[in-house]
């Protein structure tokens, strides 16, 4: 027995004569949906600034003045050989002067240095910056010195903790944010249309009394539900997509203008603001569903 | 058409609302179920509807047993047996003929049938002129009627009845009464519960009385007692 337009017909008329019922379960959609997804933007911005910090640190390997080419070489390799490695880069001795010239330009420093006192080195970047500890580690062996052909190891070890510890922190409060958040639209949303069906419940007891078989009875309600999550929260990302372009696009030119970071919601090239935008819908037309779903259990039962 | 075996039931707080019931009721009859208010008769209607389970005996509506019935045929039996309450029970958002119409789309009948089929039974009850009122806007009596023609829209071979006229001034009442009795002319098995003592008198058909539970009068063609 299947009757979509009856289906149809009574969720729009049920729509249009419970009208504030509606509006209501809409409106808490579309409210906390928003701030659900404004949230969830910051959020990978925040991400995107503490990975871009992250991979900024780097494995400093001073070698010895007269180390051979081949060992050189070796060391190299050794380095590429590596899975945490993302990329090494030579610096002779002379590139690194050049550039202490750069760096300390018109200082009186420059003045006292005689020939060339800075050794070569190789810096490294990993692809997974947490993992600089271990790798600083194989530069020695087993009596705690350095290996041949290395003077120096240097990574700011102290700094790379802390960055590390507390970017951890941001990320994990960052995340519980968002559940929390997520949590508390899902309890609204989920109470307005429970109190919503509970409202229609002689409805469903009606209903059940003169023979409507319980999937009869569930439909409507159901598609109701999935009409209310759907349109709050469309109305939600018109909502995201204003604040989007008119205020958070700013914020994050800013960003990308002192910090040099390329990936973030809006003005990175990741598509995550469409990702954000289907997720927000997607979510809300599953928690309307789902809400109903859950609400018409105990009245079904007649 | 309808018969109880034994048919007792007590409430999860331990109240013994029918003990040991034993009762016939044949195609085409027109019966009362009287007895003062806390007698069993709600509950007697609501078992054969299935709203409550019985604790013992069996129930057979058409020569089937519905006491075993699974909960998906529910729907099916409750589909067979019209049911008018004291409260109406229509549904206050929808009109006269939605809530009318809406029995036939409960089991299914197509767009055209219920065109024609709610029309008559309104014009059956007098409500034709008020198709398009919402329950709010009509009086009980003709929220009753309404009720009545709900139940009876889709030609069920039962009619059950829960205290109809009880909200319902004696004038009123009437109606509502000659409406059924139509009803039950038309070969319709009616069951009425009530404790309209003018009613019951002035009908003389077949009454049977529940007193804490049990039966303690059946008697054809009889009144309301003393």
């Amino acid at each position: 027995m299947v009757r979509p337009r009856y289906f149809f017909s009574e969720t729009f008329t049920s729509l249009k004569r419970n009208f504030f019922m509606g509006f209501t379960a809409i409106t808490t959609v579309a409210i906390t949906l928003f701030i659900v997804g404004f949230f969830a933007i910051i959020v990978y911005d925040i991400q995107g600034i503490i990975s871009s910090i992250k991979s900024d640190v780097e494995l400093a390997v001073y070698l010895e003045d007269n180390i051979s080419e081949e060992l050189k070489e070796y060391i190299e390799q050794y380095i590429i050989s590596w899975e945490e490695t993302d990329a090494v880069r030579y610096i002779s001795k002379e590139q690194a002067l050049e550039r202490f010239k750069k760096q300390n330009e018109g200082s009186d420093i420059l003045k006292e240095i005689e020939g060339n006192p800075l050794p070569a080195s190789f810096e490294i970047t990993l692809n997974n910056p947490e993992k600089i500890d271990r790798v600083a580690l194989r530069f020695y062996d087993k009596d705690g010195n350095f290996i041949e052909g290395v003077d120096e190891v240097i990574y700011g070890k102290n700094y790379v903790n802390t960055l590390f510890s507390i970017t951890a922190i941001i990320g994990t409060i960052a995340f519980l944010i968002i559940i929390a958040l997520l949590l508390a639209a899902v309890v609204l949303i989920f109470n307005t249309i429970r109190l919503s069906i509970y409202a229609r419940r002689k409805e469903i007891e009606v209903m059940k009394l003169v023979g409507a078989t319980n999937w009869f009875v569930r439909i409507p309600f159901l598609f109701e539900g999935f009409f209310e999550g759907f349109a709050g929260s469309v109305v939600s990302i018109i909502l995201l997509y204003f604040i989007n372009k008119f205020l958070w696009i700013r914020v994050e030119r800013v960003i990308v203008d002192t910090m040099r970071i390329k990936e973030l919601a809006i003005v990175g090239s990741g598509n995550v603001i469409s990702y954000t935008y289907i997720g927000v819908v997607v979510v809300g037309g599953l928690i309307g569903l789902l809400s109903s779903a859950i609400a018409l259990r105990r009245y079904v039962k007649v | 058409m309808i018969e109880l075996k034994n048919i007792s039931k007590i409430y999860e707080d331990n109240t013994v609302a029918l003990k040991n019931i034993n009762l016939v009721i044949k195609k085409g009859e027109f019966l009362f179920l009287v007895g003062p208010s806390g007698s069993g008769k709600s509950t007697f209607i609501k078992l054969l509807i299935k709203e409550i389970d019985e604790s013992n005996g069996n129930i057979y509506i058409a020569g089937r047993n519905i006491c075993n019935l699974k909960s998906s045929r529910i729907p099916q039996l409750r589909r067979n047996i019209g049911c008018v309450f004291q409260d109406y029970k229509l549904l206050p958002n929808k009109t006269v003929f939605e809530n009318v119409a809406f029995a036939l789309e409960v089991i299914g009948r197509p767009g055209y049938e219920i065109e024609i089929q709610v029309p008559q039974v309104l014009k059956l009850v007098g409500l034709y002129s008020k198709l398009n009122s919402y329950p709010h806007q009509l009086s009980a009596g003709e929220q009753q009627r309404v009720s009545v023609a709900r139940a009876f829209v889709n030609r069920p071979p039962i009619l059950l009845a829960d205290e109809p006229t009880g909200n319902l001034d004696p004038g009123t009442s009437e109606g509502i009464m000659k409406i059924l009795s139509r009803i039950n002319l038309i070969g319709t098995t009616v069951l009425m519960a009530t404790h309209d003592r003018n009613i019951v008198n002035s009908m003389r058909r077949r009454v049977v009385e529940l007193e804490e539970g049990e039966i303690v009068r059946d008697q054809k063609r009889g009144v309301y007692g003393d």
